[in-house]
């Protein structure tokens, strides 16, 4: 007569004893990577312990579809723990896909290194995405509001922060992401990047503006950057102080367009002509030596 | 400036409320985006819409702000003026899109903003009837332009039967009705009596083309 066992008893045992989650049988990787929009092979049966049993299938009641791209999701999430001790490798991803529970050659599913790199700016672009929306609507609010280039300086140093945990390893991923199997797509993700900063900080410009805006952060952005490999101070605040000077600068240039703008023809001829001279001077080594 | 009213009892901006207009869009709330509605597809071809689109209204723009410079205190000045006027209104709204699907404006406009106001001011200078003809040129080459993105969006919503494609379909076939009346306009004030105007109107709407082809890319 075989002992009743009570189904939670049963769940408590199961949970006690997997604590890790167990690595599939081979087969059932075989059917991962080759046909992931099956379902998956292993249906629960409680009572019988002898095979392999998902955690995941039996604590939760659905069973969620497994398709390219949660595996991918699962890789990702997996390789990132590794990746500064191994780098922007197929080495990592495959790694990473053994301990998610997949075999080394799910790293597959991947381009390489260069797209886990990809990915990488991919998401830390969508949680600054997220990170503005909210921003913006602090800023719809007029006793919350800051200015627009404090807003903008903000949202640099929150996208610079998502850096910090693989600093150590982001010059490769900086060289890896300009390789030209992925350099295309780089470039896409930087450039919607700076159109969402700019955006959500309420620029609608609808001339050359836009483009001088953008490009004006962008350069303010990946000069930050690289200071920032550089750094070794306590929470990187040489970065932030150097970025501060990088606002300090765009708003005297900003100004400084503002007020060439409100002269005359004759009068703003002269005042290019004066500080092409003084350039002229500073090369030839008759101006001042000022460093700041 | 007064408010003119004209024929259909349609009425044109003053000044005063066309840059209140502007400031107000400018203020809007940054929660505001459509593009996100879009999918992928969609929001490409918007893109590619709004962008002509706001390049060939600056373009009208500057081309009848060119024809006032040196026709001003003719006769034919008041309705220029007029006519200006509905661009203007077309170029606002164009903007505001702009800001509501995040379109990447032309990087040629500072080439439009100097092309448009040369044109407008060269055919001036040969006399009113040339100012017409290239009013009529352009206004001929919008409309097509205009009908042939009406025709794509209506594939659009056919394909998909999304409302949302009426907003711009109505936008869009607004403004080809006002720039079809500019075109009968010039027509009436004595166009065809340009000198050269097979020569003007053949010239200005290959012009056109390419300008529509360029700034739909770049």
């Amino acid at each position: 007569m075989a002992r009743f066992v009570s189904r939670t008893r049963l769940l408590n045992l199961i949970n006690t004893t997997f604590k890790t989650a167990p690595i599939r049988s081979v087969s059932m990787m075989r059917t991962h990577i080759t046909s992931p929009h099956t379902s998956p092979v292993n249906k629960p049966t409680l009572l019988n312990s002898s095979r392999q049993i998902s955690l995941s299938s039996i604590t939760h009641n659905e069973e969620k579809p497994r398709t390219d791209q949660t595996v991918k999701e699962e890789i990702y999430t997996e390789a990132m723990k590794l990746v500064t001790e191994h780098g922007w490798t197929r080495k990592t991803l495959s790694l990473g896909a053994e301990a998610a529970g997949y075999a080394g050659v799910a790293e597959g599913l991947f381009n390489g290194g260069e797209e886990l790199a990809v990915s990488f700016i991919q998401k830390c672009n969508d949680e600054l995405v997220v990170y503005l929306k909210e921003m913006a609507t602090i800023q719809e609010n007029p006793d919350t509001k800051v200015p627009q280039s404090e807003f903008i300086r903000n949202a640099v140093e929150y996208r610079l922060r998502m850096l910090i945990p693989y600093i150590s390893v982001w010059p490769q991923g900086l060289a890896v992401l300009h390789s030209p199997f992925v350099l295309k797509d780089t470039v896409g993700i930087s450039t919607q990047m700076l159109d969402d900063i700019w955006y959500y900080a309420g620029d609608r410009s609808t001339d050359i503006n836009w483009y001088t805006k953008r490009g004006l952060l962008g350069k303010l952005y990946f000069s930050t950057q690289l200071s920032m490999l550089n750094d070794q101070s306590p929470d990187f605040q040489d970065t932030w102080k150097f970025l501060n000077r990088r606002m300090d600068d765009i708003k005297v240039m900003g100004s400084l367009a503002r007020s060439l703008s409100s002269l005359s023809l004759p009068q703003g001829i002269a005042e290019v002509g004066k500080a092409g001279l003084t350039s002229i001077c500073n090369i030839a080594g008759l101006g001042q030596n000022r460093r700041s | 400036m007064s408010i003119i009213s004209m024929r259909g009892s349609r009425c044109i901006l003053s000044r005063g409320q066309l840059s209140k207009m502007l400031t107000t869009s400018s203020q809007r709330l940054l929660s505001v985006n459509k593009q996100e509605d879009l999918d992928e597809r969609t929001r490409k071809i918007y893109d590619r819409i709004i962008r002509v689109d706001h390049a060939g209204e600056f373009g009208a723009d500057r081309i009848y702000a060119g024809q006032l410079s040196v026709l001003e205190k003719t006769d034919v000045g008041p309705l220029i003026q007029h006519m200006w006027d509905q661009e203007k209104a077309h170029l606002a709204k164009f903007e505001e899109l702009i800001g509501e699907y995040r379109v990447r404006p032309t990087i040629l406009h500072p080439f439009w903003k100097v092309a448009g106001y040369a044109l407008g001011r060269g055919t001036a200078m040969l006399g009113k009837e040339a100012a017409m003809a290239c009013t009529v040129a352009v206004e001929e080459s919008i409309t097509n332009h205009y009908n042939d993105q009406l025709r794509e969006l209506l594939a659009l919503y056919e394909e998909s039967g999304d409302e949302k494609h009426n907003d711009l379909m109505k936008i869009i076939a607004k403004f080809r009705d006002e720039e079809m009346e500019h075109h009968d306009t010039g027509l009436e004030h004595d166009a065809e009596k340009a000198p050269g105007f097979i020569f003007i109107k053949g010239s200005i709407q290959v012009g056109c083309k390419a300008a529509i082809w360029l700034s739909e890319r770049v």
